[in-house]
């Protein structure tokens, strides 16, 4: 109904190929939703698409509907012009990118790079005001204001990182996109970031959309997740349902390969194969090559529907409510429409 | 520009050097089958140009300064020679100079480039620092001293431009054999016992062998502009017509403002489309060994 | 601590300095010693020869006369020309300021139409525009850049005479006021500044534009897209700054054909500067004003490098904090 965030068959291709192949997903506010999957599932992909930001070569195609508290009418971002994207951009959704190495501007000092952006959108405020808003975000993740007089080279890694998450922060946006924000940390920056995360979310109501291959850290942080497959989504749902009771063969496969601490012992069950090249998908469902229960129906495509209260699956023998041996699939199901 | 080779080569217009072969390449793409044939061209006039000549370039005549007529395809000289026929034989002098001396520069700075990387300690220091003096020193004037000292003539002009243009190679080779050097196979081979001479002659330079190649093409290049150059100033062979001492004679025989386009233009003309198709036949080979230089499509 | 780098680069242009000094004096004893020549003068006993020797200071070891070398040249006592008898210096002196009078405008010119150029081909790579600037660059390239001067000469002062073909005034015109010769001035620099602004201008084209698609790659520059920038001032702001600083550091191994160029320019031009004393130096076979144009080359591409360090250094806060 009035959602924050509707995205209705985001299809990206580039020189034919589906890097993005028809992803729905809905986001309320204040809402956490965790993207996982493998590395080149396309996540990074569909991030960039929402703020329309795919290089040049990539094109998109789908609805994308974004309604931010205090906004008259909703923001159609599909239909927008590179210009009405320009307004829409970090006021109303940002985004932390992956890898803050290379992430600033290396000629140029980070106070002056936050209150570019809140120029950018705010033009009105006096230069004083501007300052102390930046000093006010260093401090709110965690940072000392003087070190906005620095260049980022003289930054360490989690600095950094911090220093973007403020930056995303600038303009108050009600959508923070946060790319793989923990992946080039080692586990003690890991937890700092994702606190600091959590309790952005909880002063500032802020929606999440957190990215990740590293379904640990999504289970910490999120309400929701989904999983992507192939430029697919093929499981959606809570957070804790999903990890407690997948419903789809690669969600299971992905939480079968985690190692558990005080679990039972034994070598962590890695999924054979490789993802799809999309220039060369399968027929019908893009994990049949690699799924242990793949069928004579899995040719045809099975569609995201609701499995379980709340959560919807990818997968025509779904719901399952237990996993039996690779290759053994119950005769009934293959009955079923 | 006679002093120094293009190291930043962009001409990818159409991003389809890497995948292809060698082979490919200068026959398929509009500029390799540029290169290739004006380079054909060319050398084929290096060597046959005198017998191809319609007249002797060097006989005089009366009918001085004379613009293209049927008897002289493009006109006449300030002697009354035929400009065409010098044009023909002038190629021999552009090719032989420019291949020779890059051939002497790539031996150098191979030599110096795998002795310092390899050796590495006090020769690498000598040789590295010596390799910079002669990168910073601007190389007309050092050509022109040292040309000057002797007499002029073509084997001179081959040996003094050779002996400074090897720096360009020396760098690329030494930074490759530093590459090398610490790669496994190099100190797998060492820890067997193998002797330096092995491990240079099967290790090393077969995959040095392309880079040092590409990059001689590009030195013909410049060896070429800076015959011509060197000959323009009046330090070419005088026993010799090249298109650089065309253009020499020309100027000083004030062929500008006796508006004898028909001398000036095709000298120069010349050299431009033998550099044009040297380089983008050197290009070529770089882009095809060097996977970065593709993607800059 | 950052002046240390800079330090270093300092150091380093004084060794090749005194590396210069090295060549240039054993390339004077290649010559042979003089006093052989002085020897030819008629009704000269060997004793006068001993005196004339002990004079010049032929009479000491190789590394005295190497000391009296250096100690005249840093008192600027670079020899006599052959030809005019004239101290090497000061026609050295009298031809600079013409030199850099149009290096000087050539170079500003090739760099700043040759970056602009650049960008505009970075940022439409591979289109039409970008194809047909990297054929005009390498068509520069190739073209020898006397070539290029005489065919200006002949269009745009033969058959178009609109401007003057050579020299850097009018002859046997009296100037009533400093402007007006400086306006004359002017009018003789166009031709031959052109013919060195085109030569140029290929490779100040090429290094920018390589620099640029670099950086454009770099993931900064989507962050900047991203805060909602628009592109052109994307490009202005954060990209054109960072390709500045290869620029700085790759155009000083251009250097040399600077040098290169304005010897055969000055020459096609009759252009009085220090390309022009080479030439007539060459054909006279004048071997001190060779060596000392050889050795103001040297000293003037080395300080230009140390100026393009400096440059780099005050534009890159990367290095200043190292």
């Amino acid at each position: 109904m009035s959602a924050l965030l509707e995205v209705a068959d985001l299809r990206v291709e580039v020189r034919g190929q589906r890097i993005v192949d028809g992803v729905d997903l809905t986001l309320e506010r204040g809402e956490a939703l965790g993207l996982a999957g493998e590395s080149g599932c396309g996540k990074t992909t569909t991030a960039l698409a929402l703020m329309k930001l795919l290089p040049g070569g990539l094109t998109q195609s789908g609805a994308i509907t974004l309604r931010p508290p205090g906004a008259e009418e909703p923001i159609n971002v599909g239909r927008r012009t590179e210009a009405g994207m320009q307004l829409v951009r970090w006021r109303h959704i940002s985004l932390v990118f992956q890898g803050a190495m290379n992430s600033l501007d290396p000629v140029k000092r980070v106070e002056p790079q936050i209150s570019e952006a809140i120029h950018l959108h705010e033009a009105k405020l006096r230069p004083r005001d501007v300052r102390e808003r930046v000093a006010d975000l260093l401090k709110t993740v965690g940072l000392t204001p003087a070190l906005g007089s620095r260049y980022p080279h003289q930054l360490s890694g989690g600095q950094r990182q911090r220093v973007m998450i403020a930056l995303a922060l600038a303009c108050n946006p009600s959508l923070v996109i946060a790319d793989e924000p923990t992946t080039a940390l080692d586990v003690v920056m890991q937890a700092q970031v994702l606190k600091l995360l959590e309790r952005l979310r909880e002063d500032l109501g802020l929606a999440l959309i957190l990215i990740s291959h590293d379904l640990g850290v999504l289970a910490e942080t999120c309400d929701r997740i989904a999983v992507m497959y192939a430029g697919r989504i093929v499981e959606t749902g809570p957070v804790r349902s999903v990890f407690d009771d997948p419903q789809h063969p690669y969600t299971k496969r992905l939480l079968d390969s985690l190692p558990v601490i005080g679990g039972a012992r034994g070598v962590a069950v890695p999924i054979p194969g490789a993802p799809p090249d999309p220039g060369n998908p399968p027929e019908g469902c893009s994990f049949r090559p690699r799924c242990p229960y793949e069928a004579e129906r899995c040719l045809a495509g099975p569609e995201l529907r609701e499995v379980r209260p709340g959560q919807a699956a990818a997968c025509h023998f779904a719901p399952w409510s237990e996993w039996p041996e690779p290759g053994a699939v119950p005769a009934e199901r293959e009955a079923l429409p | 520009m006679s002093g120094s080779a293009i190291t930043v080569s962009a001409v990818d217009a159409t991003g389809e050097a890497g995948e292809r072969s060698v082979r490919e390449l200068m026959l398929g793409t509009w500029r390799g089958r540029f290169g290739v044939g004006v380079l054909g061209l060319f050398c084929f006039l290096a060597v046959f140009g005198s017998l191809v000549a319609p007249d002797d370039p060097f006989a005089s005549s009366l009918d001085v300064m004379a613009p293209p007529s049927a008897e002289h395809l493009l006109g006449t000289t300030e002697q009354g020679s035929d400009v065409f026929s010098q044009l023909l034989v002038g190629a021999r002098v552009s090719i032989v100079v420019g291949f020779a001396a890059a051939l002497i520069s790539a031996l150098l700075g191979s030599a110096v480039g795998l002795a310092s990387g390899y050796f590495g300690g006090w020769t690498d220091r000598i040789l590295d620092a010596l390799e910079n003096w002669f990168l910073v020193i601007p190389t007309l004037p050092l050509m022109i001293v040292l040309a000057r000292l002797l007499d002029p003539s073509l084997t001179v002009l081959i040996v003094v431009i050779g002996l400074t243009s090897w720096a360009g190679t020396g760098r690329i080779v030494r930074a490759q054999v530093l590459t090398l050097r610490e790669r496994a196979f190099v100190e797998r081979a060492r820890a067997l016992g193998a002797s330096d001479t092995y491990i240079i002659r099967t290790h090393i330079l077969p995959n040095t062998a392309p880079l040092i190649f590409a990059n001689t093409v590009l030195i013909v290049a410049v060896a070429i502009l800076s015959e011509a150059a060197l000959s323009f100033l009046g330090l070419g062979d005088p026993t010799r017509i090249s298109w650089g001492t065309m253009l020499e004679n020309a100027f000083e025989s004030g062929a500008p403002s006796a508006e004898a386009w028909w001398y000036v233009i095709p000298p120069g003309l010349c050299i431009t489309m033998l550099v044009l198709a040297v380089a983008l036949i050197g290009f070529l080979f770089e882009e095809h060994i060097n996977p970065r230089l593709r993607d800059q499509r | 601590m950052s002046g240390r780098w800079l330090a270093g680069k300092v150091a380093a242009a004084l060794v090749t300095l005194a590396f210069v000094l090295v060549f240039n004096f054993f390339l004077f004893r290649v010559m042979g010693d003089p006093t052989t020549q002085l020897a030819r003068l008629p009704q000269s006993t060997p004793e006068e020869i001993e005196k004339l020797r002990a004079d010049y200071g032929l009479d000491k070891s190789v590394v005295g006369q190497f000391a009296d070398y250096v100690g005249d040249t840093l008192r600027l006592d670079l020899g006599i020309s052959q030809r005019t008898r004239e101290r090497v210096w000061d026609e050295i002196a009298t031809a600079m300021p013409w030199t850099l009078l149009l290096v000087g405008t050539g170079t500003l010119l090739a760099t700043l139409i040759g970056s602009w150029l650049g960008v505009i081909a970075a940022t439409r790579r591979g289109q039409k525009a970008d194809d047909g600037l990297l054929g005009f660059s390498l068509f520069t390239y190739a073209a020898p850049e006397y070539w290029i001067g005489i065919i200006l000469i002949l269009v745009f002062a033969v058959w178009i005479p609109v401007l003057p073909a050579g020299q850097q005034v009018t002859p046997g015109v009296e100037f009533s006021s400093f402007f007006a010769e400086a306006l004359d001035v002017a009018e003789h620099l166009i031709l031959p500044a052109t013919a060195m602004t085109l030569m140029l201008l290929g490779q100040y084209f090429l290094i920018m534009r390589s620099s640029m698609v670099d950086v454009l790659t770099e993931d900064f520059i989507t962050v900047k897209r991203a805060i909602g920038l628009p592109w052109d001032r994307v490009v202005r702001s954060h990209a054109v700054p960072n390709a500045l600083l290869p620029l700085v550091t790759l155009s000083a191994i251009q250097f040399g054909g600077v040098v290169a160029g304005a010897i055969t320019i000055e020459t096609i031009f009759s252009w009085p500067g220090l390309g022009e004393l080479t030439f007539t130096a060459i054909n006279d076979k004048d071997f001190p004003v060779l060596q000392g144009t050889f050795l103001i080359f040297s000293v003037g591409v080395i300080v230009a490098n140390l100026l393009a360090d400096c440059l780099y250094f005050a534009l890159d806060p990367r290095v200043q904090s190292k």
